[in-house]
Protein backbone atom coordinates (compact mmCIF):
# COMPACT_ATOMS: atom_id res chain seq x y z
CA UNK A 1 0.00 0.00 0.00
CA UNK A 2 1.18 3.17 -0.72
CA UNK A 3 2.89 5.49 1.73
CA UNK A 4 1.93 9.39 1.93
CA UNK A 5 4.07 11.96 2.69
CA UNK A 6 2.97 15.19 3.58
CA UNK A 7 6.31 17.37 4.68
CA UNK A 8 9.75 16.85 3.71
CA UNK A 9 11.17 19.27 5.82
CA UNK A 10 12.14 16.89 8.68
CA UNK A 11 15.30 16.27 9.01
CA UNK A 12 16.76 16.90 12.21
CA UNK A 13 18.73 14.18 14.05
CA UNK A 14 17.60 15.12 17.66
CA UNK A 15 14.36 16.91 18.77
CA UNK A 16 14.66 20.48 19.92
CA UNK A 17 13.20 21.56 23.32
CA UNK A 18 9.81 21.01 23.52
CA UNK A 19 9.56 19.09 20.42
CA UNK A 20 7.87 15.61 20.07
CA UNK A 21 6.18 13.34 17.68
CA UNK A 22 2.54 11.46 18.21
CA UNK A 23 1.94 8.39 16.70
CA UNK A 24 -1.85 7.80 16.10
CA UNK A 25 -2.50 4.34 15.40
CA UNK A 26 -5.94 2.66 14.17
CA UNK A 27 -7.50 -0.26 12.52
CA UNK A 28 -6.65 1.40 9.25
CA UNK A 29 -3.46 2.57 9.36
CA UNK A 30 -0.90 5.00 11.22
CA UNK A 31 -0.22 8.49 10.89
CA UNK A 32 2.81 10.56 12.48
CA UNK A 33 2.51 14.19 13.05
CA UNK A 34 5.02 16.75 14.79
CA UNK A 35 4.30 18.62 17.67
CA UNK A 36 6.26 21.77 19.47
CA UNK A 37 4.96 22.27 22.83
CA UNK A 38 7.49 25.65 23.46
CA UNK A 39 7.28 27.76 20.97
CA UNK A 40 3.37 27.23 19.96
CA UNK A 41 4.57 26.01 16.66
CA UNK A 42 1.83 24.49 14.42
CA UNK A 43 1.47 20.53 14.69
CA UNK A 44 3.11 19.00 11.27
CA UNK A 45 1.65 15.88 9.73
CA UNK A 46 4.45 13.82 8.68
CA UNK A 47 3.79 10.41 7.17
CA UNK A 48 0.40 8.24 6.99
CA UNK A 49 0.95 4.45 6.84
CA UNK A 50 -2.65 2.69 5.80
CA UNK A 51 -3.02 -0.88 7.10
CA UNK A 52 -4.68 -3.40 8.56
CA UNK A 53 -3.74 -3.86 12.11
CA UNK A 54 -6.22 -7.10 12.94
CA UNK A 55 -4.01 -8.86 10.55
CA UNK A 56 -1.35 -10.79 12.68
CA UNK A 57 1.99 -8.76 13.32
CA UNK A 58 0.98 -6.21 11.30
CA UNK A 59 2.16 -3.48 13.48
CA UNK A 60 6.02 -3.34 12.97
CA UNK A 61 6.60 -3.57 9.38
CA UNK A 62 3.64 -0.79 9.20
CA UNK A 63 5.65 1.05 11.29
CA UNK A 64 8.89 0.20 9.55
CA UNK A 65 7.19 1.40 6.46
CA UNK A 66 6.32 4.43 8.43
CA UNK A 67 8.98 5.77 9.91
CA UNK A 68 11.35 4.74 6.34
CA UNK A 69 13.51 7.56 6.14
CA UNK A 70 12.51 9.40 9.19
CA UNK A 71 15.21 9.52 11.64
CA UNK A 72 12.57 8.96 14.54
CA UNK A 73 16.07 7.83 17.08
CA UNK A 74 16.06 9.97 20.26
CA UNK A 75 12.78 11.08 19.86
CA UNK A 76 9.81 11.42 22.42
CA UNK A 77 6.70 9.66 20.73
CA UNK A 78 3.20 9.84 22.20
CA UNK A 79 1.16 7.16 20.78
CA UNK A 80 -3.04 8.11 20.80
CA UNK A 81 -4.82 4.50 20.20
CA UNK A 82 -7.84 5.22 18.53
CA UNK A 83 -11.41 4.24 20.32
CA UNK A 84 -12.05 0.93 18.39
CA UNK A 85 -8.95 0.00 19.74
CA UNK A 86 -9.37 0.14 23.37
CA UNK A 87 -12.42 0.08 25.68
CA UNK A 88 -13.37 2.74 27.85
CA UNK A 89 -15.67 2.47 30.71
CA UNK A 90 -16.71 4.41 33.68
CA UNK A 91 -16.21 2.49 37.52
CA UNK A 92 -18.05 3.87 40.63
CA UNK A 93 -15.20 2.95 43.80
CA UNK A 94 -16.83 0.16 46.11
CA UNK A 95 -18.14 1.93 48.97
CA UNK A 96 -15.50 1.72 52.12
CA UNK A 97 -12.60 0.73 49.34
CA UNK A 98 -9.18 1.25 51.30
CA UNK A 99 -6.86 -0.10 48.82
CA UNK A 100 -5.66 0.62 45.98
CA UNK A 101 -6.30 -3.73 45.00
CA UNK A 102 -9.79 -2.61 45.84
CA UNK A 103 -9.99 0.14 43.11
CA UNK A 104 -8.52 -2.27 40.79
CA UNK A 105 -10.41 -5.32 41.66
CA UNK A 106 -13.34 -3.06 40.60
CA UNK A 107 -12.24 -2.44 37.61
CA UNK A 108 -11.74 -5.45 36.53
CA UNK A 109 -14.65 -6.56 37.65
CA UNK A 110 -16.57 -4.18 35.56
CA UNK A 111 -14.44 -4.73 32.59
CA UNK A 112 -16.15 -8.61 32.54
CA UNK A 113 -19.31 -7.61 33.34
CA UNK A 114 -19.83 -4.88 30.53
CA UNK A 115 -17.16 -6.83 27.75
CA UNK A 116 -17.31 -10.64 29.05
CA UNK A 117 -14.44 -12.41 29.18
CA UNK A 118 -11.27 -12.47 31.20
CA UNK A 119 -8.94 -9.19 31.63
CA UNK A 120 -5.78 -10.72 31.19
CA UNK A 121 -5.25 -10.05 27.72
CA UNK A 122 -5.88 -6.41 28.29
CA UNK A 123 -4.34 -4.25 30.71
CA UNK A 124 -6.31 -1.34 32.30
CA UNK A 125 -5.51 1.97 33.40
CA UNK A 126 -7.59 4.66 35.33
CA UNK A 127 -8.17 7.62 36.16
CA UNK A 128 -8.32 6.15 40.30
CA UNK A 129 -10.55 7.64 42.51
CA UNK A 130 -11.84 6.30 45.65
CA UNK A 131 -14.46 8.66 46.51
CA UNK A 132 -15.87 9.17 42.87
CA UNK A 133 -16.75 7.38 40.11
CA UNK A 134 -13.69 7.40 37.50
CA UNK A 135 -12.95 6.52 33.92
CA UNK A 136 -10.61 2.87 33.08
CA UNK A 137 -9.23 2.29 29.84
CA UNK A 138 -8.06 -1.21 28.30
CA UNK A 139 -5.56 -1.79 25.64
CA UNK A 140 -4.91 -5.20 24.52
CA UNK A 141 -1.44 -6.30 25.65
CA UNK A 142 -0.45 -7.51 22.75
CA UNK A 143 -0.85 -4.23 21.05
CA UNK A 144 1.04 -2.12 23.78
CA UNK A 145 3.93 -5.26 23.46
CA UNK A 146 4.35 -4.38 20.21
CA UNK A 147 4.52 -0.67 20.19
CA UNK A 148 7.21 -1.31 22.87
CA UNK A 149 9.01 -3.47 20.59
CA UNK A 150 9.24 -1.51 17.45
CA UNK A 151 9.94 1.47 20.47
CA UNK A 152 13.81 -0.61 21.09
CA UNK A 153 13.85 -1.12 17.44
CA UNK A 154 13.55 1.87 16.24
CA UNK A 155 14.87 3.91 18.89
CA UNK A 156 12.71 6.37 19.98
CA UNK A 157 10.79 6.62 23.55
CA UNK A 158 7.80 5.52 24.15
CA UNK A 159 6.26 8.74 26.58
CA UNK A 160 2.96 8.28 26.36
CA UNK A 161 0.32 5.83 25.30
CA UNK A 162 -3.53 7.10 25.77
CA UNK A 163 -6.52 6.49 23.88
CA UNK A 164 -8.11 8.66 21.59
CA UNK A 165 -11.12 10.43 23.94
CA UNK A 166 -8.74 10.54 27.10
CA UNK A 167 -6.34 12.63 24.93
CA UNK A 168 -9.05 14.60 23.72
CA UNK A 169 -10.65 15.36 27.00
CA UNK A 170 -7.05 16.12 28.85
CA UNK A 171 -6.50 18.67 25.44
CA UNK A 172 -9.51 20.74 26.25
CA UNK A 173 -9.26 20.21 30.01
CA UNK A 174 -8.97 23.99 30.21
CA UNK A 175 -11.79 24.93 27.73
CA UNK A 176 -14.49 22.26 29.77
CA UNK A 177 -16.97 23.32 32.10
CA UNK A 178 -18.52 21.73 34.93
CA UNK A 179 -21.59 20.17 34.99
CA UNK A 180 -20.98 19.98 30.63
CA UNK A 181 -20.92 16.69 28.75
CA UNK A 182 -18.20 16.36 26.33
CA UNK A 183 -17.72 15.12 23.24
CA UNK A 184 -15.28 13.48 20.38
CA UNK A 185 -16.45 13.03 16.61
CA UNK A 186 -13.83 10.88 14.90
CA UNK A 187 -14.31 8.42 12.26
CA UNK A 188 -18.55 8.61 12.42
CA UNK A 189 -18.67 7.64 15.51
CA UNK A 190 -19.93 10.25 18.62
CA UNK A 191 -18.49 9.29 21.87
CA UNK A 192 -19.79 11.09 24.84
CA UNK A 193 -18.71 11.76 28.54
CA UNK A 194 -21.46 12.05 30.50
CA UNK A 195 -21.81 14.10 33.76
CA UNK A 196 -23.92 14.47 36.73
CA UNK A 197 -22.56 17.61 37.87
CA UNK A 198 -18.86 16.92 38.50
CA UNK A 199 -19.27 12.84 38.70
CA UNK A 200 -18.42 11.27 35.83
CA UNK A 201 -21.84 9.23 35.16
CA UNK A 202 -21.43 6.98 32.00
CA UNK A 203 -18.78 6.94 28.62
CA UNK A 204 -20.54 5.82 25.43
CA UNK A 205 -19.84 5.66 21.54
CA UNK A 206 -22.59 5.79 19.08
CA UNK A 207 -22.21 5.83 15.05
CA UNK A 208 -23.38 8.82 13.55
CA UNK A 209 -25.98 7.96 10.57
CA UNK A 210 -25.13 10.13 7.66
CA UNK A 211 -26.49 13.49 7.36
CA UNK A 212 -27.32 14.12 11.04
CA UNK A 213 -28.25 17.25 11.87
CA UNK A 214 -29.11 18.97 15.26
CA UNK A 215 -32.16 17.48 15.55
CA UNK A 216 -30.15 13.79 15.38
CA UNK A 217 -27.98 15.44 18.14
CA UNK A 218 -30.55 16.94 20.76
CA UNK A 219 -32.44 13.35 20.63
CA UNK A 220 -29.46 11.21 20.47
CA UNK A 221 -28.41 13.71 23.35
CA UNK A 222 -32.07 13.44 25.40
CA UNK A 223 -32.30 9.44 24.85
CA UNK A 224 -28.40 8.72 26.12
CA UNK A 225 -29.31 10.90 29.29
CA UNK A 226 -32.41 8.62 30.03
CA UNK A 227 -30.53 5.21 29.11
CA UNK A 228 -27.81 6.77 31.85
CA UNK A 229 -30.57 7.92 34.49
CA UNK A 230 -29.57 11.57 34.97
CA UNK A 231 -30.74 15.37 33.73
CA UNK A 232 -29.82 16.55 30.14
CA UNK A 233 -27.17 18.20 30.19
CA UNK A 234 -26.96 22.55 29.84
CA UNK A 235 -24.31 22.25 27.56
CA UNK A 236 -22.19 19.88 24.89
CA UNK A 237 -18.59 20.38 24.39
CA UNK A 238 -17.63 18.71 21.29
CA UNK A 239 -14.06 17.82 19.53
CA UNK A 240 -13.07 16.53 16.82
CA UNK A 241 -14.72 16.78 12.96
CA UNK A 242 -18.14 18.10 14.61
CA UNK A 243 -20.59 19.22 11.58
CA UNK A 244 -20.71 22.69 11.79
CA UNK A 245 -24.49 22.80 11.87
CA UNK A 246 -24.20 21.07 15.36
CA UNK A 247 -23.15 24.38 17.22
CA UNK A 248 -26.24 26.03 19.08
CA UNK A 249 -28.38 28.61 17.19
CA UNK A 250 -30.40 30.76 18.79
CA UNK A 251 -33.72 29.74 17.90
CA UNK A 252 -33.74 26.03 20.17
CA UNK A 253 -31.86 26.10 22.52
CA UNK A 254 -32.46 22.83 24.79
CA UNK A 255 -29.03 22.43 25.46
CA UNK A 256 -26.07 24.55 24.35
CA UNK A 257 -23.67 23.02 21.72
CA UNK A 258 -20.08 24.17 21.39
CA UNK A 259 -17.78 22.98 18.81
CA UNK A 260 -13.90 22.94 20.14
CA UNK A 261 -12.71 22.56 16.63
CA UNK A 262 -13.03 23.65 13.32
CA UNK A 263 -13.08 21.65 10.15
CA UNK A 264 -9.88 21.45 8.60
CA UNK A 265 -8.23 19.29 5.83
CA UNK A 266 -6.67 16.83 7.54
CA UNK A 267 -7.09 13.56 7.22
CA UNK A 268 -9.04 10.90 9.33
CA UNK A 269 -5.89 9.29 10.23
CA UNK A 270 -3.33 12.40 11.20
CA UNK A 271 -6.21 14.25 12.99
CA UNK A 272 -6.20 10.67 15.36
CA UNK A 273 -2.46 11.40 15.56
CA UNK A 274 -2.99 15.14 16.35
CA UNK A 275 -5.47 14.61 19.19
CA UNK A 276 -4.02 16.10 22.60
CA UNK A 277 -2.18 18.64 21.44
CA UNK A 278 -3.51 21.42 23.55
CA UNK A 279 -4.80 24.33 20.98
CA UNK B 1 -11.11 20.23 34.91
CA UNK B 2 -8.42 18.40 35.97
CA UNK B 3 -6.44 15.41 33.95
CA UNK B 4 -7.33 12.17 33.72
CA UNK B 5 -4.76 10.37 34.26
CA UNK B 6 -4.79 7.50 32.11
CA UNK B 7 -1.50 6.34 30.22
CA UNK B 8 -0.20 3.18 29.23
CA UNK B 9 3.60 4.10 28.72
CA UNK B 10 5.83 2.06 30.36
CA UNK B 11 7.25 4.18 33.63
CA UNK B 12 10.62 5.63 32.65
CA UNK B 13 12.72 8.89 32.56
CA UNK B 14 12.16 10.26 29.44
CA UNK B 15 8.55 9.82 30.52
CA UNK B 16 8.47 12.14 33.90
CA UNK B 17 10.23 14.70 31.98
CA UNK B 18 7.84 14.98 29.36
CA UNK B 19 5.07 15.09 31.73
CA UNK B 20 6.63 18.12 33.38
CA UNK B 21 4.80 21.55 32.51
CA UNK B 22 6.78 22.99 29.89
CA UNK B 23 6.53 26.40 31.71
CA UNK B 24 9.06 24.78 34.11
CA UNK B 25 11.71 25.77 31.21
CA UNK B 26 10.79 29.60 32.04
CA UNK B 27 12.03 28.72 35.92
CA UNK B 28 15.32 27.37 34.31
CA UNK B 29 16.83 31.50 34.16
CA UNK B 30 15.95 31.50 37.99
CA UNK B 31 17.15 28.63 39.17
CA UNK B 32 20.85 29.57 37.19
CA UNK B 33 20.53 32.78 39.11
CA UNK B 34 19.90 30.75 42.41
CA UNK B 35 23.15 28.68 41.50
CA UNK B 36 25.97 31.70 40.78
CA UNK B 37 25.72 33.01 44.44
CA UNK B 38 25.22 29.63 46.31
CA UNK B 39 28.67 28.51 43.61
CA UNK B 40 30.19 31.58 45.02
CA UNK B 41 29.33 30.93 48.81
CA UNK B 42 30.55 27.10 47.95
CA UNK B 43 34.04 28.84 47.18
CA UNK B 44 34.46 30.81 50.16
CA UNK B 45 33.07 28.09 52.82
CA UNK B 46 35.90 26.12 51.27
CA UNK B 47 38.70 28.78 51.44
CA UNK B 48 38.00 29.92 54.87
CA UNK B 49 37.77 26.20 55.76
CA UNK B 50 41.84 25.68 54.31
CA UNK B 51 42.70 28.86 56.12
CA UNK B 52 41.15 27.46 59.42
CA UNK B 53 42.80 24.39 58.68
CA UNK B 54 46.20 26.25 58.46
CA UNK B 55 45.58 28.07 61.35
CA UNK B 56 44.83 25.35 63.38
CA UNK B 57 48.15 23.94 62.27
CA UNK B 58 50.34 26.86 62.89
CA UNK B 59 48.26 27.22 66.85
CA UNK B 60 49.25 23.47 67.25
CA UNK B 61 52.94 23.70 66.16
CA UNK B 62 53.39 27.00 68.50
CA UNK B 63 51.79 25.08 71.46
CA UNK B 64 53.31 22.01 71.31
CA UNK B 65 56.42 21.63 73.71
CA UNK B 66 59.68 21.80 71.63
CA UNK B 67 60.99 17.90 70.85
CA UNK B 68 62.96 16.54 73.06
CA UNK B 69 65.98 13.95 71.78
CA UNK B 70 65.62 10.92 73.73
CA UNK B 71 68.72 10.74 75.99
CA UNK B 72 71.17 8.08 74.82
CA UNK B 73 71.09 5.28 76.91
CA UNK B 74 73.80 5.13 78.76
CA UNK B 75 76.72 2.77 78.91
CA UNK B 76 76.73 -0.33 81.71
CA UNK B 77 80.71 -1.14 82.28
CA UNK B 78 79.93 -4.87 83.14
CA UNK B 79 82.63 -6.96 85.63
CA UNK B 80 84.14 -10.11 84.02
CA UNK B 81 82.57 -12.39 86.75
CA UNK B 82 79.07 -10.79 85.79
CA UNK B 83 79.64 -11.75 82.32
CA UNK B 84 80.42 -15.11 83.37
CA UNK B 85 77.43 -15.54 85.86
CA UNK B 86 75.56 -14.07 82.49
CA UNK B 87 76.64 -15.99 80.25
CA UNK B 88 76.13 -19.17 82.26
CA UNK B 89 72.69 -18.48 83.25
CA UNK B 90 71.93 -18.09 79.53
CA UNK B 91 73.47 -21.24 78.91
CA UNK B 92 71.38 -22.97 81.95
CA UNK B 93 68.77 -21.40 79.90
CA UNK B 94 69.32 -22.48 76.65
CA UNK B 95 69.81 -26.09 77.73
CA UNK B 96 68.39 -28.64 75.08
CA UNK B 97 66.16 -30.08 77.72
CA UNK B 98 63.60 -31.63 75.73
CA UNK B 99 66.52 -33.93 73.56
CA UNK B 100 67.99 -34.41 76.99
CA UNK B 101 65.04 -35.93 78.00
CA UNK B 102 63.83 -37.87 74.69
CA UNK B 103 67.05 -39.61 74.80
CA UNK B 104 67.32 -40.87 78.38
CA UNK B 105 63.58 -41.69 78.24
CA UNK B 106 64.74 -43.92 75.31
CA UNK B 107 68.10 -45.73 77.32
CA UNK B 108 66.21 -45.78 80.48
CA UNK B 109 64.52 -49.51 81.36
CA UNK B 110 61.48 -49.97 83.57
CA UNK B 111 64.08 -51.83 85.77
CA UNK B 112 66.11 -48.58 86.34
CA UNK B 113 64.33 -45.99 88.88
CA UNK B 114 65.77 -42.13 88.55
CA UNK B 115 65.97 -40.32 90.96
CA UNK B 116 67.81 -37.09 90.35
CA UNK B 117 69.39 -35.23 87.17
CA UNK B 118 72.09 -32.78 87.54
CA UNK B 119 72.60 -31.13 84.39
CA UNK B 120 75.62 -28.72 83.78
CA UNK B 121 74.95 -26.52 80.78
CA UNK B 122 78.76 -25.18 81.17
CA UNK B 123 80.72 -28.58 81.12
CA UNK B 124 77.31 -30.49 78.84
CA UNK B 125 77.25 -33.23 81.03
CA UNK B 126 74.35 -34.59 83.40
CA UNK B 127 74.73 -36.51 86.32
CA UNK B 128 72.32 -39.19 86.72
CA UNK B 129 71.48 -40.59 90.34
CA UNK B 130 69.44 -43.98 89.64
CA UNK B 131 69.02 -47.56 92.09
CA UNK B 132 68.80 -50.39 90.41
CA UNK B 133 68.14 -53.89 91.56
CA UNK B 134 71.49 -55.88 90.95
CA UNK B 135 74.40 -55.36 89.54
CA UNK B 136 73.71 -56.62 86.06
CA UNK B 137 70.91 -54.31 85.14
CA UNK B 138 73.16 -51.23 85.97
CA UNK B 139 75.78 -52.35 83.64
CA UNK B 140 72.98 -53.19 80.69
CA UNK B 141 71.55 -49.29 81.55
CA UNK B 142 75.21 -48.17 81.24
CA UNK B 143 75.47 -50.03 78.06
CA UNK B 144 72.45 -48.65 76.82
CA UNK B 145 73.12 -45.06 77.52
CA UNK B 146 76.59 -45.62 75.66
CA UNK B 147 74.82 -46.88 72.53
CA UNK B 148 72.90 -43.83 72.73
CA UNK B 149 73.80 -41.35 69.68
CA UNK B 150 73.21 -38.47 71.33
CA UNK B 151 75.90 -38.50 74.30
CA UNK B 152 79.17 -38.58 73.40
CA UNK B 153 80.95 -40.64 76.91
CA UNK B 154 79.20 -42.44 79.91
CA UNK B 155 81.30 -42.63 82.99
CA UNK B 156 80.06 -44.49 86.00
CA UNK B 157 81.29 -42.06 89.09
CA UNK B 158 80.32 -44.15 92.24
CA UNK B 159 77.87 -47.67 93.45
CA UNK B 160 76.72 -48.58 96.37
CA UNK B 161 74.58 -51.41 98.17
CA UNK B 162 71.43 -50.00 100.31
CA UNK B 163 72.08 -52.19 102.85
CA UNK B 164 69.93 -50.42 105.21
CA UNK B 165 66.48 -50.76 102.36
CA UNK B 166 65.13 -54.20 102.60
CA UNK B 167 65.22 -54.54 99.08
CA UNK B 168 68.57 -53.88 98.98
CA UNK B 169 68.98 -51.56 95.48
CA UNK B 170 72.12 -50.91 94.18
CA UNK B 171 72.44 -47.18 93.37
CA UNK B 172 75.02 -45.40 91.68
CA UNK B 173 75.94 -42.55 89.83
CA UNK B 174 76.26 -42.16 86.40
CA UNK B 175 78.28 -38.76 84.34
CA UNK B 176 76.60 -38.39 80.94
CA UNK B 177 78.12 -35.89 78.64
CA UNK B 178 76.32 -35.20 75.26
CA UNK B 179 77.62 -33.71 72.18
CA UNK B 180 77.25 -30.26 71.15
CA UNK B 181 74.90 -29.82 68.54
Amino acid sequence: MPRLRFSSGFAPGLPRLGQALRLGVAADGLALVKTSRLFGGAPLALSEQPLDLFAPDALAPGLRMLFADLPVRGWPVSVVLADELVRLWQVPPPPGATRMGDLEAAAALRFQHLFGGSSAEWKISADWDAADPFLAAAAPVALLGALAAAAQEHGFHLVEISPQFVAAMNAWRRERRQGAWFGLVHGGVLSLAAYDGRRLAAVRSAPIPAGADRDWLDAHIAREALRVGIARPERLQLSGAAPAAWASSPGRLKFACSLLEQLDEWSELARLARTGVPA
Amino acid sequence: MKRTRIDFAPPSLRRTLFRAPPTLVYALPGVLALCIPALFMTQSYFEQREELRDLQAALAARSAPAPQAAPPAPKVAVAPAQAGAVNAAILQLNLPWRDLAAALGEATPGTIALLALEPDAKRRTVRISAEARSSDEMLAYITRLQAEEWFSSVVLLRHEVMEQDPNRPLRFQVSVQWEAS
